[in-house]
């Protein structure tokens, strides 16, 4: 935990996880809920934590809030108020997020929750999107839980892409959230809700030319398989 | 949209830093033979 970080362990190789993506149209794969592109090879995590806000001209604001003038319709909001060393003022737009940069002395990914994340179980199935799901192997600095880990540096390895259901499987009791759900049962689940057509998985293989696609979860599992829980999740 | 157990890793216990192991190099197909010189045949007479 945060609190009780002692420093880097060090070892050689990676960790294995299960992920879902959401696909695009043009076969891109992202984040499921930052809807970050992931490349072919190596990904590079960044941070997500807002350290302030950049007007520009002027500076980073730490924060900012709703400017409001009263009208005689009542009140109306003018824009967003910040203050840079003192200095006070309105910007007529929300003004753009800075965010943390991972490898800033301040930054402490113990302390943060960013990275790519992967997991040895649990439920995979988002409802909704396009999603197909696959094996990531994680490295760099890896932060490890009990059910996954979140790494600096990530890549897909393999992907799971079953043919298009036949019969959508409805969002259900069997969605339930089970965070000790097995690995294969999770992939399973997705299976039953595939919307990867003939045409998509074109487009994904395009994409990720080096990256193996499976159609057989026993298959993908044998050749990429994912590392064991750590301890059941309460 | 429904959000199953993503972004809950469970409880942080370790944190290592993992330096990958360079894949090996792919094993080369040994090149083609070189098709031989066709011998040429040497002037009669010299």
């Amino acid at each position: 935990m945060a609190g009780e970080f002692d420093g880097w362990g060090f070892a050689l190789g990676h960790v294995a996880g299960a992920r879902s993506f959401k696909v695009r149209g043009d076969g891109t794969l992202t984040g499921v809920f930052h809807e970050r592109e992931w490349l072919p090879g190596e990904n590079l995590a960044d941070c997500r934590k807002i350290v302030g806000f950049y007007i520009p001209g002027v500076g980073v604001s730490d924060s900012i809030e709703p400017a409001w003038e009263k009208t005689e319709t009542g009140p109306h909001c003018v824009g967003w108020s910040w203050e840079v060393d003192g200095v006070q003022g309105v910007y007529p737009r929300f003004p753009e997020k800075v965010y943390q940069g991972f490898d800033e002395p301040a930054h402490s990914m113990p302390e943060c929750k960013c990275g790519f994340y992967a997991y040895y179980k649990g439920s995979l199935d988002w409802v909704t999107q396009t999603n197909v799901s696959g094996i990531v192997h994680g490295y760099g600095r890896v932060a490890l839980g009990e059910r996954g880990f979140r790494a600096e540096k990530a890549k897909i390895v393999a992907l799971y892409t079953p043919p298009h259901s036949e019969t959508q499987v409805q969002y259900s009791a069997d969605i339930e959230v089970n965070p000790n759900l097995p690995i294969e049962e999770g992939f399973r689940r997705v299976s039953r809700r595939s919307l990867v057509s003939d045409e998509l998985f074109s487009r994904i293989a395009w994409r990720y030319p080096n990256v193996p696609m499976y159609t057989d979860l026993d298959e993908m599992l044998a050749d990429f398989p994912v590392d064991e829980p750590r301890k059941e999740v309460a | 949209m429904f959000r199953p157990t993503s972004g809950d890793i469970g409880e942080e216990t370790e944190f290592i830093e993992f330096e990958p192991i360079p894949e090996s190099e792919p094993v080369k197909e040994p090149a083609a033979p070189e098709k031989a010189p066709e011998r040429v045949p040497e002037p009669a007479g010299v």
